[in-house]
């Protein structure tokens, strides 16, 4: 039995004996401390406060108050949360649950979307229901705390829609020492309900348009109340907290009948004073318990769950190495004849050399197509089925090409297929690869070229073993929220894949969802809709399609000239349309502006997503400009015809970062007016992209995409066909591989 | 029978890919249907299920592996090493797999690395925390030579945001005592060599063994603001 030990420091030795019991040490492992520093700690770069742009330790989120935001317990503070850091609380008091996300979008500004329930406020079907409300906040830092200086910041709390939470603030929160925190602030709105000191304009109750609209017209408008409060740090786990709170609660207070949204179950709670007090205790994996004492007659708590979107458990991959670029070898010794005595000779060698080369790019998840040998250059043409960083992919495949072709290919010329069609050629000079492999990835980037492929050739080879046909099962699982009625359904069951490549760039692809249990049936509500009935028969779909084909469709996809890029699709193209899809993008390669038009003409699906048809059919189509802004973000318009027969646009803006994760909000503006549009007013909604390769620390291309919309209407609906063009052939091109060059060597 | 080592995988995933997970499904529980744009795609349940057995195995893989030393260093042709981290339970043996370009890549039976130019680790694969690559020819010159002297180093790592992080330090390298080392089949004295770098993030001090040919016998290296120091050993060259 083996046990290592620590003797005691001898003058100037540490040493790590490896020793065997009852034998002699076999070896010695020596922790070497120069004599003159043997009482020193001796670690690296650890610094308390580490530049966010390290990102190397943990990110510490301030805690955050019962509206989701970083602040007392009511109340806000001026405090900011890091760059990138995402939280999701779940608070109750006083039969009031509050559900937040709050991402910190940009380092001063904190965005958060909010979902309360009051529980037995409004008048429902059998007595007393639960009323819900979606809000949205926004806080920006004007001031970042320095010396004398407080942090300073202004916010809006509830600035989409009905306000039932609606105010305004100006806030400054001062560190005095290091435990003490005091906040001090003005309020507007419900932040000014009691204890005003004065006021500015008149605030307006009507609700505009159909709701849905940020309500411009009451910010900072009315009334003016101070509000406070301190936090002190008792230890590195608890923070106790108290503030003064000029919010009254009006209507869930009952203290006033005649507050706006004072509904028949109110009260809900008794307010009694205006002081709040708290206890937050913070875990080890940074989730936060607080407990509070509310206005002097109830309790509530609160959960939060945070995560920082830069940060990750092991964010160089716990994958290993792959083949370094060491040995160079002769055509011979691979197995290869270049040039050979007679035609079938050099075929014969060629296959091995190819069938080698094919193997060894499959050990690495790399999928070999066809490999053309032009000495001095070899152009392999291939499709990633691993890395969801890209260089990553590209890396391995130049270093196997190193390793397995001959010395006479002095250049690689890599070709990343998407959908079957080349998205870009990717060419390193072997050299480049031998002499910059343990220099910084940026020197090879330098070095290497990215061009446009729509000229080569996507045919598989002989020794090409790509699967035509692949196929899976599994289980899914359906969302939808935000009904009224039932805030949370699920459906869940399984799902049939399968797909055959006819040629590499012609698919023929379908997918079969079963239901097997669930409740996105059973909305009872009836949704008025003044436009053609293209979305919210949502509930008919779910109700009728037990067994419903989700796709099943044909797709072409081509290389019409130099950046262009094309997709025709034909068939049953998602659940509730079938018809004919087609577009085309112009993007070239070191280009961050894409420009794409669409064209679909559609007919709207049976309920029960079998193969059957009704009546609405229509043309729908859009030109869409893509922008990639370089710091992180990414913008996006759509303008055009929607489903509905309506004209408008779609914006959308992205924060991208290299790892994966993706969170954005769009807007719709269409011709069609808010009262035909409905509740809501216009269509908007958050989406947020979860790269799996993130949450597991190994390389993966599978994400999932969750799109948060407020309320389907029929408004501004885009047809949502797969594999639209400009998502996959960005991925091998100069911006984004730029982005994520860190990973080639990895 | 030659004693046996039992070795551990220094890589430890901690408690943040809990709370990552936590967050995630939490975070989940509002998904709608998935998109079929960008990357391939997966539902929130295969999404949940992934990230399930990742946790699961996480849990229950601690990789022993029994070594029988004596007969490697015996009958093995490559070079070995050992790798200690500092947070780390137990050292992990290294076998060299490739050489050439000056470097030598040493890797675990897991299937993490260490690529090391003459015993200088200049970068490190599969711990999660790497360092990705080394910028130090002034300080692998002055070590070789076991000269006293200034240099400057570049480091350079991937954050979780993906992106690549530099870190540059300024060095000050002095020549210390003799020593002797006995390590596996190593039995010889060397120079130790002291390395004391200052940068805007922190500073650090690496120390080395170095033979009479200035190949780095034995040495503590920091490596990663995160992972700190490791001592980096050879047992066989």
């Amino acid at each position: 039995m083996l046990f290592i030990n620590t003797t005691g420091r001898s003058a100037g030795f540490r040493r790590l004996v490896l020793a065997a019991k009852g034998t002699t040490a076999i070896a010695t492992l020596a922790a070497l401390l120069p004599h003159e520093v043997a009482a020193q700690d001796t670690d690296g770069p650890r610094s308390q406060n580490s530049p966010s742009h390290i990102s190397f330790d943990p990110a510490i989120a301030p805690s955050h108050n019962l509206y989701g935001m970083p602040g007392l317990i009511d109340l806000p503070t001026a405090d900011v949360a890091p760059d990138a850091q995402l939280t999701t609380t779940i608070g109750y008091f006083a039969n009031t649950t509050r559900t937040s996300f709050s991402f910190q979008l940009l380092p001063r500004l904190t965005t958060s979307f909010r979902y309360t329930a009051l529980a037995d406020y409004v008048t429902g079907d059998d007595g007393l229901a639960t009323y819900y409300d979606r809000s949205f906040d926004l806080k920006y830092q004007l001031i970042e705390e320095d010396g004398w200086r407080p942090s300073v910041a202004v916010g809006l709390r509830d600035f989409i829609g009905t306000g039932l939470y609606s105010g305004e603030y100006l806030v400054a929160t001062k560190s005095i020492g290091s435990r003490l925190q005091v906040t001090a602030g003005l309020g507007w709105g419900r932040l000014a309900g009691r204890g005003a000191i004065g006021g500015f304009g008149t605030r307006p109750n009507d609700v505009l348009d159909e709701g849905g609209v940020p309500t411009y017209d009451r910010w900072f408008r009315g009334d003016i109340a101070p509000f406070g409060g301190l936090s002190y740090r008792v230890n590195d786990r608890l923070t106790v907290s108290a503030e003064y709170s000029s919010d009254a609660y009006a209507a869930e207070s009952g203290a006033d009948p005649s507050a706006p949204f004072t509904g028949p179950g109110a009260p809900l709670f008794d307010r009694k004073s205006s002081v709040n007090f708290g206890l937050d205790y913070r875990f080890k994996g940074g989730t936060q318990l607080s407990v509070y004492s509310l206005y002097g007659d109830t309790i509530g708590a609160q959960l939060s769950f945070s995560t920082n979107l830069r940060r990750s458990p092991a964010p160089s991959g716990i994958e290993g190495r792959g083949v370094g670029v060491y040995q160079r070898a002769s055509a011979k010794s691979l197995g290869w004849d270049l040039p050979s005595t007679t035609a079938a000779d050099a075929a014969g060698e060629a296959a091995n050399g190819r069938a080698r080369l094919r193997d060894a790019l499959a050990a690495d998840g790399l999928t070999y197509q066809r490999l053309d040998l032009a000495p001095p250059r070899a152009t392999l043409v291939l499709r990633n089925d691993r890395y969801g960083a890209e260089p990553q992919a590209l890396g391995r495949a130049a270093r196997h090409m190193a390793q397995w072709l001959p010395t006479e290919i002095r250049e690689f010329r890599i070709v990343p297929l998407v959908n079957g069609v080349p998205a870009s050629a990717v060419i390193v000079a072997r050299a480049d690869l031998e002499h910059l492999q343990h220099a910084p990835a940026d020197k090879l980037l330098k070095r290497v070229k990215i061009a446009d492929a729509a000229a080569i050739s996507n045919a598989p080879d002989a020794a090409s073993q790509l699967a035509r046909s692949n196929w899976s099962l599994g289980p899914y699982t359906q969302f939808s929220v935000f009904d009224p009625d039932n805030p949370i359904r699920i459906d869940a069951g399984l799902r049939l894949r399968a797909s055959y490549a006819l040629r590499p760039n012609l698919e023929v692809s379908g997918s079969l969802a079963h239901k097997i249990v669930g409740n996105l049936d059973s909305v009872s509500r009836e949704i008025p809709s003044n436009l053609p009935r293209v979305r919210t028969d949502y509930a008919e779909y779910s109700r009728q399609g037990q067994t419903a084909i989700e796709h099943l469709t044909i797709s072409h996809f081509g290389r019409p000239g130099t950046d262009l890029y094309s997709r025709a699709t034909v068939g049953y193209l998602e659940t509730m349309y079938a018809g004919v899809s087609g577009e085309l993008l112009w993007k070239p390669v070191d280009s961050p502006l894409a420009i794409g038009a669409e064209l679909n003409h559609v007919r709207q699906r049976d309920f029960d997503q079998r193969f059957g048809l009704r009546d609405y059919q229509t043309t729908t189509g859009h030109v869409s400009a893509y922008y990639a802004f370089g710091n992180g973000f990414h913008g996006q318009i759509d303008a055009g015809r929607y489903l509905a027969g309506d004209y408008g646009a779609t914006i959308a803006v992205d924060r991208e970062f290299a790892n994966g994760w993706r969170i954005g909000a769009y807007a719709s503006f269409t011709d069609v007016s808010a009262a035909d549009y409905g509740e809501g007013s216009f269509d908007k909604g958050l989406r947020m992209t979860i790269p799996l390769s993130w949450v597991l620390g190994k390389p993966s291309r599978s994400e999932n995409t969750v799109t948060l919309q407020p309320l389907t209407r029929d408004g501004a609906a885009r047809l949502d066909v797969r594999d639209r063009l400009y998502q996959r052939v960005r991925d091998y091109h100069t911006p984004d591989l730029s982005n994520e060059w860190g990973r080639v060597w990895r | 029978m030659g004693a046996r080592l039992a070795m551990s995988s220094p890589m430890k995933m901690n408690n943040r890919l809990r709370t990552a997970a936590l967050t995630l499904c939490a975070a989940l529980m509002v998904t709608a249907c998935s998109s079929s744009a960008g990357k391939q795609t997966t539902d929130g349940a295969s999404l949940g299920k992934a990230v399930f057995d990742q946790f699961m195995s996480r849990r229950n893989a601690t990789p022993q592996q029994q070594v029988d030393l004596a007969t490697m260093l015996q009958t093995s042709r490559n070079a070995l090493a050992i790798l200690a981290l500092e947070n780390s339970p137990a050292p992990t043996l290294l076998q060299e797999t490739e050489r050439g370009s000056g470097a030598q890549v040493f890797e675990t039976a897991a299937g993490q690395s260490v690529t090391a130019k003459r015993g200088l680790v200049i970068a490190t694969r599969g711990l999660g925390q790497d360092l990705i690559a080394t910028e130090a020819h002034g300080t692998a010159k002055l070590i070789a030579q076991r000269t006293a002297g200034s240099a400057q180093r570049r480091m350079e790592y991937l954050n979780g945001a993906g992106e690549t992080v530099t870190l540059r330090f300024d060095c000050q390298i002095k020549r210390d005592r003799i020593e002797p080392i006995d390590s596996g089949v190593i039995k010889t004295t060397g120079r130790l060599m002291v390395e004391d770098c200052n940068g805007a993030e922190g500073s650090f001090r690496n120390t080395y063994l170095v033979a009479n040919d200035g190949y780095i016998l034995s040495s503590r290296q920091w490596l990663h603001p995160q992972l700190g120091s490791a001592t980096f050993q050879m047992l066989k060259r």
